[in-house]
């Protein structure tokens, strides 16, 4: 990303809302966005449950990028929470096999380059997850009990005692895991 | 496809280089790109994973809250189910009355299992060993005995080897956890828990699992109220502490 000076955007309060888990916030986001949410994926052949889980995901998906990757709002909130929402119904409809054409994807108004770039980390940043996610469930069970509890707040030497190994091996093991994990990215992606 | 060092890697990531040895590595990223990337990769993975498989507090609360406010923006059936509910004609809504009545006897039977008498017990009880291959200790025959007979619940066989092993090596608190398990499973509940009150009083990392498994004998011996009272005597922090809460509600 170019680090020229960004403004953000007074809608950054949501996303801190969220990283605060503040209840009031929590609570605007869902009176102002849930219906138009629902609305849309309910007119694209999914049920309110549908809707449910997808409004949650996205809006964890957001904190997390907000959390680890230092997300800033430099648009509107709502056309961002509604692109981000779309765009993971169009991949659930897709999983589904049930992709059709969808009613009504882009009328939004208002919509700003920065809502489609923010919009595009966020999915990177989801299609990235699942490759590591789905490529460390491939790991052998012991390897993936190993770097589970490496990254844990545990420290490594407690860590060590409770498999009932030594120190030096656990970290041997570790790097062993760490490689294995990064070859099978590696592979996934280059396929 | 180019191999790099992972261990170098892992402790470089992890702060566990100092001195000559972290200069030098920091040199080499220096002039290497792909080392460069390498790293950056191992990074973006560690931190991925670690999101993945130990979410924040705030997160999990955030979710919390969210599972709130759901039913009350969500109603969770659609307008499309809900119509169709109107015109189930009524002989069909009979035979799935008693289709239910199947399935819930079913469920209840399942739950209830007069059929399996210590269940609740040997369904929390019941653990294996780490393997020995898998841990890389070598030359340790005595405990890869232990270890098998335990792992194909052998118990009573297992516990000569576990004696002598302890005999050697006294403060081997991980032997000493299985140990007293061993005793537990092979019918030995006073002498386990004795075994395992020692562990408790201890500074190891088996402490709290050792009060899950007292709270288990006394569930043995179907003594729930001293089986409860060790329960909760485990703290919100210990690994075993989401277990223990969770034999609770069933007893």
């Amino acid at each position: 990303m170019p680090s020229e000076a960004k403004i953000i955007h007074t809608d950054q309060r949501f996303v801190t809302g969220l990283l605060q888990n503040d209840t009031a916030a929590v609570k605007e986001i869902y009176d102002r966005f849930a219906a138009k949410v629902k609305g849309y994926i309910i007119h694209n052949s999914g049920s309110e449950d549908d809707a449910a889980d997808i409004f949650q995901e996205s809006l964890i998906d957001i904190y997390q990028q907000a959390k680890y990757k230092a997300l800033q709002l430099t648009c509107p909130f709502e056309p961002f929470l509604l692109l981000v929402c779309k765009r993971k119904w169009l991949n659930e409809l897709k999983k589904r096999e049930r992709q059709g054409v969808t009613k009504g994807t882009e009328e939004l108004s208002g919509i700003g380059e920065d809502v489609f770039a923010l919009t595009e980390e966020v999915q990177l940043q989801n299609e990235k997850t699942f490759l590591f996610m789905a490529m460390f469930k491939q790991l052998g069970e012991r390897c993936q009990e190993i770097i589970r509890k490496c990254l844990g707040k545990k420290p490594q030497d407690e860590v060590a005692e409770e498999l009932g190994i030594s120190y030096a091996y656990l970290r041997k093991k570790k790097s062993e895991c760490t490689a294995e994990l990064i070859k099978l990215v590696k592979t996934k992606q280059a396929s | 496809m180019n191999t790099f060092d992972y261990d170098m890697i892992s402790r470089y990531l992890d702060g566990e280089m100092n001195g000559e040895e972290l200069k030098n590595f920091e040199a080499l990223l220096q002039q290497d790109n792909d080392l460069q990337k390498e790293v950056a990769l191992v990074k973006e993975l560690n931190e991925t994973l670690q999101m993945k498989l130990h979410p924040d507090e705030n997160e999990l609360a955030l979710a919390d809250t969210m599972k709130e406010m759901r039913g009350e923006y969500f109603s969770g059936d659609t307008a499309a189910e809900q119509s169709t509910a109107k015109i189930i004609p009524i002989k069909r809504s009979r035979w799935m009355m008693a289709a239910a009545a199947v399935f819930i006897a079913v469920v209840m039977l399942t739950i209830w299992s007069p059929w399996k008498k210590d269940s609740l017990y040997q369904h929390y009880a019941s653990i294996e060993m780490p393997g020995v291959a898998e841990r890389g200790v070598p030359s340790d025959s005595l405990l890869k005995l232990a270890t098998d007979r335990f792992n194909e619940k052998k118990f009573t066989d297992a516990l000569p080897a576990f004696e002598t092993i302890l005999k050697g090596d006294p403060q081997n608190s991980y032997v000493h956890y299985y140990y007293a398990i061993a005793l537990l499973q092979s019918g030995q509940t006073e002498r386990s828990r004795n075994e395992l009150i020692q562990l408790v009083n201890g500074t190891s990392v088996f402490r709290y699992d050792a009060g899950f498994y007292v709270a288990l004998s006394y569930l043995k011996e179907k003594d729930n109220a001293n089986c409860a009272v060790w329960l909760n005597n485990i703290p919100a922090d210990a690994g075993v502490y989401n277990k223990a809460q969770e034999l609770l509600k069933k007893l």
